[in-house]
This record gives C-alpha cells, sequence and structure tokens, in this order.
C-alpha cells in the first residue's frame, strides 16, 4: 500500500524518471556497503533497500561493481579505491 | 592476538559492570533501532566498547550527516593555513555563487547552515520533493554543489537558518576552489586523517571530484573518537595547535539565525533555545556538542566530564533517544 503511494505521487507530482532513484540509492548504499564497510551480503540488501523493492540486483565481485533493476530503469555504482569508495556510475 | 582478543572481553566485562543500564538500553532487542557498535572514553582511555551485528573494531561505518563535523574541521584546517578566511564570499572561490544575491553568501553563511538557498532536508518519509535525496540519488549525484548552487536564494544570506546538506557540499568545492584540485584530492588525510592517526577514513566523491562532504564519510568507532578528541582538546593534538585556536569556541556558538535549533558551525551544541527557553537535551551537560547522522549515528563530546561517547547504528525502524542516552551516561560509571 505504502509502495503504491509513494508511487502514485511521484507520478503525480515528481518527474516521469524519479523512480530510479530507487536503483540509484540501493546501487550505492548496497556497494559501499559491501565493498567499504565489509559487511555481509545480507546485512548490505536490508541496509540498503529503503521503502521500495528493486526487482533484481548482481553483485559483481572481480570488477567491484554493483547492478540493480526497478521500476523500468537499471544502475551500477562501482567501488573505486579503499580511500574513494564507491560512486553511481550509470552509463 | 590472544592478548587483543582478552582485552576485547574485558571491556565488555567492565562495560557490564558499570554501564549496564547504557548497555541494556543500546542493544535492547526489542527496541525498534539498531545499535551496531557504540564507545565510550574518559579522559584518556575507552571505558566500554561493544560491536553487534557483524562489526569488529576494524570495520569502518557511514557516519551519514555526522560527516558535516568533519568537513567543517576541513574547513578550518584550511583557515589555518591562510588558505580562507570564515569572512570571504563563497562566490570567490566557486564562481556559480556569483550571481544577483547568492553573491554575499560567505564561507561562514554556509558553516552556519544560513545561506539562505531554497532547500527541503526530508529523507524517505517524503522521497519525491526531497532536496537530499534528488541531491545524492537523482539530478544532483554527479554534480552536488552545483545542483545546490542551483537553488534560488529565498532568504537574505545570514538572516535564516535551514539545515541543508546541500550546504555542506558547497563548502567542500569553496575548500576545491581555494586549494586547487591537486592539494584538495588528498586532503582529508594529508591534513587531518594522517596526522590524527586515522586509518579507517573512505571518503566519498561525486563525478566532479568533490568529498561528499554532507553524507559520505566512513570511520571505525576508535578513529571517530579522534575527532572528538581533538575537539575536546580545543583544537591540538600532541602538543600542537591543529585547528585555529577560536575554532572550537566558533564551533559551538549558536548560528545567528538559528531560533529552534541548538546548532553552530556544523555542530550541534545543547543551549537553551531562543524559542522554547528548554535545552534540547535535558539531561546532558550544558555545554555538551554532538555530531549526529541519520539513523542513528552520534559522536557526544562532554568537555566537563572528559568524556567522548560514539555510537554507530541502522535505525530504519524507529529512533533511539539521544536524552536518554545521555542520562545512562551520566548515571553510570564511577563519576
Amino acid at each position: 500500500m505504502k509502495e503504491k503511494i509513494i508511487l502514485l505521487s511521484t507520478l503525480i507530482f515528481g518527474s516521469c524518471d524519479f523512480p530510479q532513484v530507487v536503483s540509484n540509492s540501493f546501487t550505492k548504499e548496497f556497494c559501499s556497503c559491501y565493498f567499504v564497510v565489509g559487511q555481509s551480503e545480507k546485512y548490505c540488501y536490508d541496509y540498503a533497500l529503503q521503502s521500495l523493492q528493486i526487482s533484481s540486483y548482481e553483485i559483481h565481485r572481480e570488477s567491484k561493481t554493483i547492478t540493480a533493476s526497478g521500476y523500468g530503469f537499471s544502475s551500477e555504482a562501482k567501488f573505486l579505491s579503499k580511500e574513494e569508495g564507491c560512486r553511481i556510475t550509470n552509463l | 592476538m590472544k592478548k587483543i582478543l582478552f582485552c576485547l572481553v574485558l571491556l565488555t566485562q567492565t562495560a557490564l559492570a558499570n554501564f549496564s543500564e547504557l548497555d541494556a538500553y543500546l542493544f535492547d532487542q526489542s527496541a525498534k533501532y539498531q545499535t551496531d557498535s557504540v564507545l565510550l572514553w574518559e579522559d584518556g582511555k575507552i571505558i566500554y566498547e561493544k560491536y553487534a551485528h557483524g562489526f569488529n573494531p576494524d570495520q569502518p561505518h557511514l557516519l551519514w550527516s555526522a560527516t558535516k563535523s568533519v568537513a567543517a574541521t576541513l574547513i578550518a584546517l584550511a583557515i589555518k593555513d591562510n588558505q580562507l578566511n570564515l569572512t570571504d564570499k563563497a562566490g570567490k572561490f566557486y564562481p556559480p555563487l556569483r550571481r544577483a544575491q547568492a553573491d554575499t553568501i560567505s564561507i561562514q553563511h554556509l558553516l552556519n547552515m544560513s545561506s539562505g538557498l531554497e532547500w527541503k532536508e526530508t529523507y524517505e518519509n517524503d522521497p519525491w520533493t526531497s532536496d537530499v535525496i534528488s541531491m545524492l540519488y537523482w539530478k544532483g549525484y554527479q554534480d552536488m554543489a552545483a545542483y545546490t548552487a542551483s537553488k534560488k536564494v529565498v532568504h537574505a544570506p545570514g538572516s535564516f537558518f535551514y539545515y541543508s546538506s546541500g550546504e555542506t557540499n558547497l563548502l567542500m568545492a569553496v575548500l576545491q576552489g581555494a586549494l586547487g584540485a591537486d592539494l584538495y584530492k588528498r586532503y582529508p588525510w594529508t591534513h587531518l586523517f594522517e596526522p590524527l592517526g586515522i586509518k579507517s577514513a573512505t571518503w566519498e566523491k561525486d563525478s566532479t571530484g568533490n568529498f561528499v562532504g554532507s553524507s559520505y564519510l566512513y570511520l571505525t568507532p576508535r578513529d571517530f573518537l579522534k575527532i572528538g578528541q581533538l575537539y575536546l582538546q580545543n583544537g591540538a593534538w600532541e602538543g600542537k595547535q591543529v585547528l585555529p585556536k577560536d575554532w572550537v569556541k566558533f564551533s559551538t556558538t549558536p548560528a545567528a539565525a538559528a531560533q529552534d535549533e541548538s546548532y553552530g558551525a556544523h555542530w550541534y551544541m545543547n543551549t537553551i533555545l531562543p524559542k522554547t527557553g528548554q535545552r534540547p537535551y535535558p539531561h546532558a551537560p550544558e555545554d555538551v556538542f554532538l555530531a549526529l547522522g541519520h539513523h542513528g549515528q552520534m559522536l557526544f563530546v562532554m568537555p566537563s566530564q572528559k568524556r567522548i561517547f560514539v555510537r554507530f547504528g541502522a535505525d530504519k525502524k524507529g529512533s533511539i533517544s539521544h536524552d536518554m542516552i545521555f542520562k545512562l551516561i551520566m548515571s553510570g560509571g564511577a563519576k
């Protein structure tokens, strides 16, 4: 129900690409939680998820990137270095 | 290794002996908040320390908005190095602010959250009109300072207080302009973290290379403690005055425009609020000052008690009471 209210409000008040916030915030916070903090996948999933669900996500351990999609949008965040941490790197 | 483990066990036992009520409150399994790590330092030693939810002493934790107090410390260091002044206009170092009305915003206005730039600081409860969400994850994530600078000036600079994550990121762009990109790139490490022996730091940047001073610093509790110690020692470290001598006093003096929050230069305090005549934390000492962040990140500096408290959490479902923590800190231990 809460999701429906937020989505409806988004359509009324926001722009059409606002739902990308969901996958952007998830990938960024998951990436930092996993690669910077070094927490478990489960902790990071719960931690990165905000009030809206994502449809899928993937951890790319070799390239140290996280991808996720939700509401028709995809996002990517990449771990750059110990000092610089993660950043959203959508194309 | 065995010695370290023994010390950790010992510390926890000390905690339970002296701070059992504080411990029970912080780690209450039935509460909606979640404490990941905590430590309490008193006059040179850690007297209570505990980790949960998979965290250990070597793992950094996100500070969220408690990052702002460290970001302001970078400005202090640059002032000490004569790179800029509080009264300098922000536009001197950051050209997008060289426009009508915005051109009178000073570095002090930004430190005091009084720029007058339009802003809405809400999070998950109001995501679609939130400037923080938009800055971090939507329209502004590539260049957070530009996102903030594009806002209308809706109050005369210096005349109106409104807590804004955008203002801290503007400060970081100002700092980059003052120092130059090369010096700026590792400035937190060369001028703050390395001198203090802080080794756990990660500080994320946006796509322009600007530090996300509003939100994205990661430190271990023991390293965050060192920031508190630096302020407790009035900006001195190992006998050397690292911050300008009057910086801590300035940081903890209420912003002139703040009426309903006890807020200085990127630090919260416990001064009497002009609007209500009350202190924000009735159980806390009057001279305490705090760095606070989303989801329950906290650093309390308690000069009169010579105590520093660090707590990291993930309070997504409910908030913890800062005043209750103060009450339990004040009633625990030998003092």
